[in-house]
């Protein structure tokens, strides 16, 4: 009972939320240098004053503004993100069509990165805890360092060069081979063959950036009095960390993993990019090119949409993870 | 001082940082003088591999560009905008968070909303459809960095603020009876300085990877040779001359990470007892 | 008993520090013996290494020291050089611990009766249903209510007290031999502290376990042990009986220790004068916390109707455990938090009435001494800007600011020389005279006191006490000092007003309290203030 109000509390609020960014998007084309209508037509429709007429009966420009406001809010709630004049088509259709592909990507990335980057943390940490091995640690901080500090695209592009263009061992572009024609298994091997090398790029930055938190949570955690209540129950070193330290520190790895998905969403632009990834982030960059500012919105707003929906998750997750805010049915 | 210094020097790392950042500032003010000719003018012939012609020691691109050239003047735009937008992004976060932990209260519910709105907005994301709707400029490209930005650090000085505005220390000020602004700015806010001085280095380092990855997208100031601009030239000779985007990469990477040394090593430095619990 | 072998039995241990401390030994050359069915005090102020000497019994020492000579010979079996498997296999089961906070040493996350079951089952002990079995079993015999329902309770939904109850089942849980209790009763409250304290008794006198307790209380170690040791700077300095150590101590440091605790008789303090200075007529105060969109606000009243007055030279004791909403109404005299009932008349005037922008005029006669020394001095001060801060606020010149600061540091007991310095160069003691010195900057008419000494080590309290009679000697200040402890109310307040729950239960005179209290809940207090009958001795010793 408490668990559904807490669920409706937030599906509420996440609503609110993208009705807020729907008004910064509003804000944007108003605040932008020239008349809006042209602005939207960007060079896409520049020369067709049909389509600029279009536009300002779209964005009610004739009207005041706090009544433009509620048009643009109410077409956006509708579900009518504008029409894309070089597609001819519906932008939200143009994004329906991507989404998949990018919804792959990032659950893909994330779930790499949060698995090696955890993975390695806990290694690092645990080797300082039983202060073995402490070279294992500096070689894993390094690793960090270094993924931390490398731009994601010239990473991708650097992977294209080593294990597309010189080993020649997986396609660089795309997401299917092009003509195949591939059917089940086949064609899910074949995705997932053009899936390593975006993954992988997406996933290292991100990897880096769990293993420090991962490793700092759980020193925090060590120098904690219940840890050495542990000890003195007799539980082997192990056992100590198994039980009491890295259960405790998986709550701030749950509320960072939360907060990094926009930067994920961020990086997935980038990548696909570079890898030609038939995505919306792919559609964000040519719709760059053809400065398609009504498709760039549109992508703005569902990438948004998109992270509020997983930061939604990692909220319900970090509920059944701390009993102290499953029984209180607080939020901190 | 000298306490911070020789905490500063026992982090190998960080002095290697300080020493690499120090290079590239120096290579920064001095690249008009290093090189003198725009780094856009076509002077060479064009994809010279590095060492062929001891004129141009890094090689030439497919337009016949300077590579050295362009490295050389690449970093006087990471490092301002590095710079300008971390500081614009710490200005804001300082005032909203110093704000919103003093008074609390609803003043704290508005721009604590406003700060994690900003913060589930993919960052990235926002900054290309801020720079692209006003246009790239250096000045677009700051304020896009800053909006995207200040919200850690709004949310890091607003817990400081709350655990120091319980610090008894706080509350001896207002029982003498020192205004408001005097409490929050000479009691409590110079009170959160080594966490936001450590913050904001580590800013300039993702301030600096933002400002490449705009370029890249091709949403750079076209005024000023960018790194993110080279490899996004280079991308479409991948095959015949890789070195074009790897040694831009190169200089990014080497930057963002003396950086992040640097700022580890402040980190170790100003927040001593941090250090020794975590050893 | 006499023939019996001791549980534990350590030889000559010296445990070094790390190099570069301020000694090179945590513990240095100690010896002693623990009988079976004997409580033993190890006393000592902090950095005496009383907990590292206890802690070597588990074989758990701090990061980074270790044991540099000596032994510590187990049921025949010398620990010190015992490897880790065989003081895993002994931890929990042979010797067992109580830490100083409950909430802490229990792990946030996991259910109380799990926590317990992971002992047993390290232990290869009570398998299956006997586990739980044994788990309420132990519930029921250390004084936990609902047994069944707790067990399957987290530490956060329990008290204070209930908690460290808790921890005391699971150092029983296996029996041990041994149990070290390191300032169990140092974090809560006196009334629970006695219960406690009950407790430990009875599992010595039932169970014949040995128990050697670590702590810097002197009332407890009368109220509980059967020998003592006295630690100062990693030495034992003396040991002995429990009687023969605190009516005839012979080393000259255990004599300043006990003579630095203060007597729970009320001692004799110059008069007041008749003046009313501040009066507080029904001051309220409610909370509210935990609402939401969906959820409901919950209100608790921290003072609900308090009334009292303080004339000029009077001090008032407010005297509460945690919870009581004794600081809560200290600081509503100050309006550091805002009372919505009631009237504070301070020279006739209502203090709440005056509007908040207005107020801060006002403070210069109304100031605080703080609980923390180290947290209430701003860390990147000087203490000049420190102390002139409040007088530069208030338009005094700089001049005679900088006259005042000189004339109060000497006045508070430190040399000159302190004003350039940073408040970390200097000890809690130091810096609790300079946290007086700052309060008094204003020349204040009503001074608020939070539990100024409860920080500090019991030397250097008996210091700062009789710098606070001191001071009201020569200042003739209304004095609001709140405070958990009876016996630190009896050297300094003329009159007391006991709190709990929000309300005033009692008030009047000190010496009337204190010979027939009226209250149950005061009477209740009384009964639990440790060392009473150690008083009533040192009262006919010195009489």
């Amino acid at each position: 009972m408490a668990f559904t109000s807490f669920l409706a509390g937030r599906i509420f609020k996440a609503l609110l939320v993208i009705l807020a960014i729907a008004a910064l998007n509003f804000l944007l084309i108003r605040l932008a240098p020239g008349d809006p209508a042209s602005v939207m037509a960007g060079e896409s429709g520049a020369t067709d004053p049909k389509f600029v007429e279009t536009l300002r009966t779209r964005f009610g420009l004739d009207q005041p503004l706090w009544k433009q406001l509620l048009l643009y809010l109410g077409q956006i709630v509708q579900g009518d993100l504008g029409f894309s004049y070089r597609n001819q088509v519906p932008v939200i259709q143009l994004i329906l069509e991507r989404l998949p592909a990018t919804l792959l990507l990032m659950a893909s990335s994330f779930v790499v990165s949060l698995g090696l980057g955890v993975g390695l943390g806990m290694l690092s940490a645990s080797v300082r805890f039983f202060n073995r091995k402490r070279w294992l640690d500096s070689l894993i901080m390094t690793l960090a360092l270094i993924c931390y500090a490398t731009p994601l695209f010239w990473l991708a592009l650097m992977m294209v060069i080593v294990f597309s263009v010189q080993l020649d061992w997986l396609p660089a572009f795309g997401m299917e081979s092009v003509g195949a024609n591939l059917k089940g298994w086949a064609r899910i091997s074949d995705i997932a063959q053009h899936l390593v090398l975006p993954t992988l790029a997406l996933s290292l930055f991100f990897m880096s950036v769990y293993v420090r938190l991962t490793r700092a949570a759980m020193m925090e955690v060590m120098m904690q009095d219940h840890v050495r209540t542990g000890f003195a129950k007799g539980l082997t070193g192990g056992e100590v960390l198994r039980r009491h330290v890295f259960r405790n520190a998986l709550l701030p790895i749950v509320t960072f993993a939360g907060l990094q998905l926009g930067q994920v969403a961020g990086g997935a632009v980038l990548i696909e990019t570079v890898f030609a990834w038939p995505g919306i982030g792919r559609l964000m960059f040519d719709a760059l090119l053809q400065r398609d500012y009504q498709l760039l919105l549109g992508v703005f707003l569902i990438t948004s949409a998109t992270v509020i929906a997983f930061n939604l998750l990692t909220d319900i997750a970090y509920r059944f993870v701390d009993p102290r805010i499953r029984m209180e049915g607080g939020a901190r | 001082m000298t306490g911070f210094w020789k905490r500063f020097s026992r982090n190998s790392g960080a002095v290697l940082g300080l020493a690499l950042l120090v290079l590239v500032l120096v290579v920064a003010l001095l690249a008009p003088l290093i090189y003198p000719v725009s780094p856009w003018q076509m002077i060479g012939a064009p994809l010279l591999d590095p060492l062929e012609d001891m004129a141009f020691p890094l090689g030439t691109d497919m337009l016949g560009r300077d590579i050295a050239a362009g490295l050389v003047h690449g970093t006087r735009v990471s490092l301002l905008v590095g710079t300008v937008s971390t500081l614009c992004a710490v200005l804001v976060g300082v005032g909203v968070g110093g704000v919103a932990g003093y008074f609390g209260g609803w003043i704290d519910d508005v721009l604590m909303r406003i700060t994690e709105f900003f913060q589930t907005i993919p960052q990235l994301a926002m900054a290309v459809v801020l720079v692209a709707i006003f246009t790239p400029s250096l000045a677009s490209i700051v304020t896009a960095i800053a909006l995207v930005s200040w919200p850690p650090v709004a949310r890091l000085v607003r817990a400081e603020v709350l655990s120091l505005r319980e610090r008894e220390f706080v509350e001896a000020a207002t029982v003498l009876g020192r205004p408001t602004y005097l409490i929050l700015f000479d009691e409590i806010l110079p009170n959160t300085l080594p966490p936001v001085i450590v913050t904001a280095t580590l800013m300039i380092a993702t301030a600096i990877l933002t400002e490449a990855a705009l370029s890249f997208l091709g949403l750079g100031d076209r005024n000023f040779m960018s790194w993110g601009f080279m490899i996004g030239a280079a991308r479409s000779m991948l095959r015949e001359a890789p070195w074009l985007s790897v040694m831009p990469g190169v200089a990014i990477l080497l930057t963002v990470l003396a950086i992040n040394l640097v700022g580890e090593g402040l980190s170790d430095a100003l927040n001593p007892r941090l250090r020794q619990r975590g050893e | 008993m006499s023939m019996a072998e001791p549980v534990v039995s350590i030889e000559n241990l010296s445990i070094a520090l790390p190099i570069g401390g301020d000694r090179a030994h945590a513990v240095e050359d100690v010896s002693f013996k623990v009988m079976p069915g004997e409580i033993v005090c190890v006393v000592g102020e902090s950095g005496s290494g009383k907990s590292v000497a206890a802690s070597t019994l588990m074989g758990l020492l701090p990061h980074g020291l270790k044991i540099a000579s000596g032994k510590v010979i187990f049921a025949g079996e010398d620990l010190a050089h015992a490897s880790e498997a065989r003081l895993r296999a002994l931890r929990g089961r042979e010797v067992s611990m109580i830490f100083q906070e409950p909430l802490s040493a229990l792990n946030p996350l996991i259910r109380v009766g799990d926590q317990i079951t992971e002992l047993l089952n390290a232990h290869g002990a009570y398998p299956g249903k006997a586990g739980r079995a044994r788990i309420l079993e132990l519930f029921g015999y250390v004084g936990l209510p609902e047994p069944e329902r707790l067990i399957e309770a987290y530490p956060f939904q329990m008290s204070g007290g209930q908690r460290q109850r808790v921890v005391i089942a699971m150092a029983l849980a296996l029996e041990p031999k041994l149990i070290l209790a390191d300032e169990p009763t140092t974090a809560l409250d006196v009334t629970t502290q006695a219960q406690v304290l009950d407790l430990l008794r009875r599992i010595r006198d039932e169970r014949g376990t040995a128990i050697l307790f670590v702590t810097h209380d002197f009332g407890v170690v009368a109220d509980i042990a059967d020998r003592v040791l006295v630690m100062e700077r990693g030495r034992l300095v003396e040991a002995g009986t429990v009687e023969d150590v605190l009516q005839r101590p012979q080393h000259p440091y255990t004599k300043k220790l006990i003579a630095a605790v203060p007597h729970l008789d009320p001692a004799a303090l110059p008069p007041p004068s008749e003046e009313v200075v501040l009066s507080v007529e029904k001051v309220g105060k409610t909370f509210r916390s935990g609402g939401g969109w969906f959820r409901k606000a919950r209100h608790v009243k921290a003072v609900d109707g308090a009334n009292f007055t303080v004339k000029r030279g009077e001090t008032l004791g407010i005297i509460g455990e945690s919870g009581s909403g004794k600081s809560t109404l200290g600081r509503s005299i100050l309006r550091l938090i805002e009372p919505d009932a009631g009237r504070i008349l301070f020279a006739g005037r209502d203090l709440t009435s005056i509007p908040r922008g207005e107020f801060r005029s006002e403070r210069q006669h109304l100031q605080m001494v703080f609980q923390d020394p180290l947290s209430s001095l701003n860390p990147r001060k000087r203490v000049m800007t420190i102390l002139m801060d409040g007088p530069l606020a208030h338009g005094i010149s700089r001049a005679e600011a900088e006259r005042r600061a000189a004339e109060l540091i000497r006045l508070v007991g430190l040399e000159p020389a302190a004003l350039e310095r940073f408040p970390h160069e200097f000890s809690g003691g130091q810096r609790q005279r300079i946290g007086i010195a700052r309060a008094l900057m204003l020349e204040p008419a009503v001074i608020v006191a939070d539990e100024p000494v409860s920080a500090l080590d019991v030397s250097v309290q008996a210091q700062v006490l009789e710098l606070f009679n001191d001071l009201q000697r020569r200042l003739r200040l209304a004095m609001v000092f709140i405070t958990h402890d009876l016996r630190v109310a009896a050297q300094l307040c003329h009159s007391i007003a006991v709190m709990q729950r929000g309300v005033i239960v009692e008030y009047g005179p000190t010496a009337e309290i204190f010979a027939d209290p009226q209250h149950a809940y005061t009477r209740q207090l009384f009964a639990a203030v440790p060392g009473r009958a150690f008083d009533l001795s040192r009262q006919q010793h010195s009489a």
